[in-house]
């Protein structure tokens, strides 16, 4: 797009150039009008646009019958005073970029500029209702793939000046809009010039999804727990918003990204902003709890049952080891075996249509658990801990931070087959070096546990009042801007 | 120059948690050994030379604000500055072989009685490794998290044992004279002396924040003395001097006599976690400001991520077999590193702190500060 080529100019030059330019593009339509005048002369008025990108239809009610109307009435044809959202054109590569995205280029003769024309009506689905992010009380909107209904959806949610968004375009070869959002006096200026930073640092021919911006966000891209919130629900990016987070959101995209997030933001489900205060911090508690089950559970149960059966009461080690009389794998590699086995069972449960999923679900879960255990394979006791380990990572709210946790998950059980209770904790004492060090955008991701944040931290374990402060009141300083004090200075 | 930042709380969070191992799971059976029945009174002996260490401390972190005692020590000291920050190098050195070696025996004794321990202390300075190089700010971070935990845990177990002690075993006091208590005391500035590790990371305290750090590094002593007095009486209670002096890991015994209903029989996993989460820290802060030092001393930058790795593995490779035998160890213990730990810790930082009040540093240092305000 660096190089720019004044367009031709005449009505005429302009039609030459355009069928030439769009000679192999199916569905191009040029319509040459001749507008009757009151002379009994004919004016002639160029027309181009897309098949279904454009409206037919609307083209035709907005723009032809008006200027038949004023061609017949000898009013002059002035396209850019007539017709509403008109821009005139300098260069071919804009025309063309204009075109494409579904808009009617139109030019009058006599008149030497091309204009665009805001009669775009590309297809798209109608607001849907979340599917990722279910919930029970909340709005049910979530997010489409039309860039211009998301914001609409946003200005909708705050309305008035505080909501700022900002636009960007990535891609060399095909450009797409990409949407900056914030809310005014919440974020910090730092902040909102990293993401304008890092967003322009990303370099690729075009993008299909906002998940492809993603680790272009992520302060290391190899981190195993996610720094970028995910999110459709337009409820859910205007609260973050409000938190002092950036939004980003881009064409094409039903999902929009949410910087920086902090380790406890993925604790939270759609309903904790609308739910009962003290049943909402119980629940997070509850996933914090599911999620210290979700990693060490099955290397704890490894580690007790090969290395430490004195740690245990010799009833329940009577049992077990009865239990795993006959089982050919030691502990370690039937923990291993069952946990593969697991994520093969949820894979294809996630894979199959709806319909089919769940079968595979209760003939995996049930079916063949049970044979397992009949024949002898494995033991109760481990159908028992895989099960429970993956009733508590579905239990969390993010599926990035449950796949976090799977993977941690095998890192400690390595460990502990191998060393024990020793290694268990060696692992632990790693996720947590590991979360202490990461950050998101410059945040650190741990806060407002470590460093503590008391205020913060209120917020975070549902506890604190909502909405953060009261009528009137000035709100108080968000994570973000609490945060700038903690910003690791950069060697 | 590292650009480490931490608060205040960070900093003195960090100093209750390095240095409260030593008191309560290192060297409880060395304070018991010397001061018998009077073991327990070390801690608070050792508070008022604790407290005017920790004054030592903030006055010269004023004195030479952003700079490690490495760097200052030859200003304070010409050439035995360099001597003296020679020692201090070392010395962070030596408590990373101490923790190790003990550590390392613990689990062999406790925990995991067929795995070697070079194997084990290879694996958990690996994981040290890997938490100092990510820096002061994790480390003070981690530390954050596993302190509270940590003090919580131990807690716990000083009241679950309640049942199994009777507190009138710490009578008579004084019963063998002074000369034990005396002993144990020196032994309890040396647990008080591990606190040099302030001397090093105090120039990474926030210049706003540097203020409060004293007070932060009182109440660290104090976490200190609390975790060295406590365990100590409550082991000479549950157990009696003799037989807990006999014992290598006296403390370790209360978590034996804890169990949690029909689940769990014993507890002493929870006691592995206390103390493997406790040397976690220590030895990465301990690791990483050798580290810093080294660099300092011999004026070159090599990288952390090679010179730690090298370090580690020392460590290791020391602890292995550097001691023999167990006895040399105590040896080594209770005649060089814990009078070192003192006399580094306690006796030295309040001399510097003395000759450069001597000098005038104090006074220009003020006036530096007036005149460019």
């Amino acid at each position: 797009m660096a190089h720019k080529t004044p367009l031709p100019g005449t009505l005429q030059e302009n039609l030459r150039w355009l069928k030439k330019a769009l000679g192999n593009h199916r569905g191009a339509i040029f319509r040459d009008l001749a507008m009757p005048t009151p002379g009994g002369g004919t004016t002639q008025v160029l027309v181009v646009y897309f098949e279904a990108q454009a409206s037919a239809q609307r083209v035709e009610f907005h723009l032809v019958r008006t200027l038949l109307e004023r061609a017949s009435r000898g009013a002059p044809l002035n396209l850019d005073v007539m017709l509403p959202a008109t821009i005139e054109l300098k260069t071919r590569e804009e025309a063309l970029e204009y075109l494409f995205r579904g808009k009617v280029l139109a030019q009058v003769e006599g008149d030497p500029s091309l204009y665009v024309v805001e009669l775009s009506d590309m297809p798209h689905r109608d607001i849907p209702v979340p599917e990722t992010e279910t919930g029970i009380t909340g709005p049910r909107e979530a997010f489409t793939e039309l860039l211009v209904m998301n914001l609409t959806q946003l200005r909708r949610r705050l309305p008035g000046t505080a909501l700022h968004l900002e636009s960007t375009w990535i891609g060399d070869q095909a450009p797409v809009e990409v949407v900056i959002a914030y809310a005014e006096g919440r974020t910090t200026e730092r902040m909102l010039s990293e993401v304008r930073r890092r967003l322009g640092k990303i370099k690729v021919d075009g993008l299909q999804d906002s998940g492809q911006i993603a680790e272009a966000l992520s302060d290391r891209a190899l981190s195993l727990f996610p720094t970028v919130l995910i999110t459709e629900r337009p409820d859910t990016v205007i609260h973050y918003l409000m938190a002092g987070r950036v939004g980003v959101l881009m064409e094409n995209a039903p999902r929009a990204l949410i910087v920086p997030a902090v380790f406890l933001d993925f604790f939270v489900s759609v309903d904790d902003f609308y739910e009962w205060r003290p049943y909402v911090a119980f629940l997070r508690f509850l996933r914090f709890i599911a999620f210290n089950i979700a990693i060490p559970l099955p290397a704890l149960y490894v580690s007790v049952t090969t290395y430490h059966l004195q740690a245990l009461p010799t009833e329940l080690t009577t049992s077990l080891l009865a239990q795993r009389e006959g089982v050919p794998l030691p502990a370690p590699i039937e923990a291993t075996v069952m946990t593969i086995i697991f994520e093969i069972l949820r894979e294809a449960g996630v894979r199959l249509p709806r319909s089919i999923g769940p079968t595979v679900s209760i003939v995996g879960g049930l079916v063949i658990g049970d044979a397992a255990i009949r024949s002898g394979i494995t033991s109760p006791a481990m159908v028992l801990v895989v099960s429970a380990t993956a009733v508590a990572t579905f239990s969390l709210p993010s599926t990035t931070l449950a796949n976090a946790a799977t993977y941690y998950r095998y890192g400690v059980l390595a460990l502990a087959s191998a060393f024990g209770i020793f290694g268990l904790l060696i692992g632990y004492l790693a996720v947590l070096a590991n979360l202490a060090h990461m950050t998101s955008l410059g945040v650190p991701y741990a806060s407002p546990l470590f460093p503590f944040m008391g205020k913060h931290l209120a917020t975070a374990l549902g506890t604190k009042k909502r909405p953060p402060e009261g009528p009137g009141a000035r709100p108080a300083p968000s994570l973000v801007q609490t945060a700038e004090n903690y910003t690791e200075p950069k060697e | 120059m590292q650009r480490w930042e931490i608060s205040s709380t960070q900093a003195g969070m960090l100093a209750a948690g390095v240095v409260a191992l030593t008191g309560h799971a290192l060297a409880v059976t060395y304070f018991l050994q010397a001061g018998g029945r009077d073991a327990w009174l070390s801690g608070p002996l050792a508070l008022p030379l604790g407290l005017i260490a920790i004054w030592s401390y903030s006055y010269l972190g004023r004195l030479f604000p952003g700079k490690t005692i490495v760097e200052y020590l030859p200003k304070l000291l010409g050439y035995l500055g360099y001597v003296v920050a020679v020692l201090y190098v070392v010395f962070l050195f030596a408590v990373l072989v101490f923790t190790i070696r003990l550590t390392m025996d613990w689990l062999v004794d406790s925990i995991l009685p067929e795995t070697p321990s070079w194997v084990m202390g290879f694996l958990y300075m690996a994981s040290v490794y890997y938490l100092a190089v990510l820096g002061l700010d994790a480390i003070a971070r981690t530390n954050q998290f596993t302190l509270p935990l940590l003090t919580v845990l131990g807690i716990f177990i000083s009241v679950a044992s309640m049942q199994a002690k009777d507190y009138r075993l710490l009578l008579p006091m004084f019963e063998k004279g002074l000369g034990p208590v005396f002993s144990t005391t020196l032994l309890g500035l040396g647990n008080v002396g591990e606190l040099l590790v302030i001397l090093m990371y105090n120039a990474y305290v926030a210049p706003g924040d540097r203020k409060k750090s004293g007070k932060a590094y009182a109440l660290a002593l104090l976490y200190a003395i609390t975790t060295l007095t406590g365990p100590l009486a409550g082991s000479i209670a549950a157990l009696g001097y003799r037989v807990a002096g006999n014992m290598t890991y006296p403390t370790f015994q209360h978590w034996l006599t804890v169990t949690f209903a029909r689940f769990f029989e014993r507890t002493d996993l929870l006691a592995a976690h206390q103390w493997l989460a406790g040397a976690y820290v220590r030895c990465a802060l301990y690791l990483l400001m050798f580290g810093t030092g080294f660099n300092q001393l011999l004026r070159v930058k090599f990288r952390h991520t090679y010179l730690l790795a090298g370090a580690a593995l020392a460590v290791v490779i020391l602890s292995e077999i550097a001691f023999p035998t167990r006895t040399v160890f105590d040896e080594w213990v209770t005649r060089m590193y814990l009078p070192a730990s003192a006399v580094l810790g306690v006796v030295l930082p309040p001399l510097l702190a003395a000759v450069a009040w001597a000098r005038g540093m104090g006074r220009k240092a003020q006036g530096a500060k007036t005149h460019g305000a």
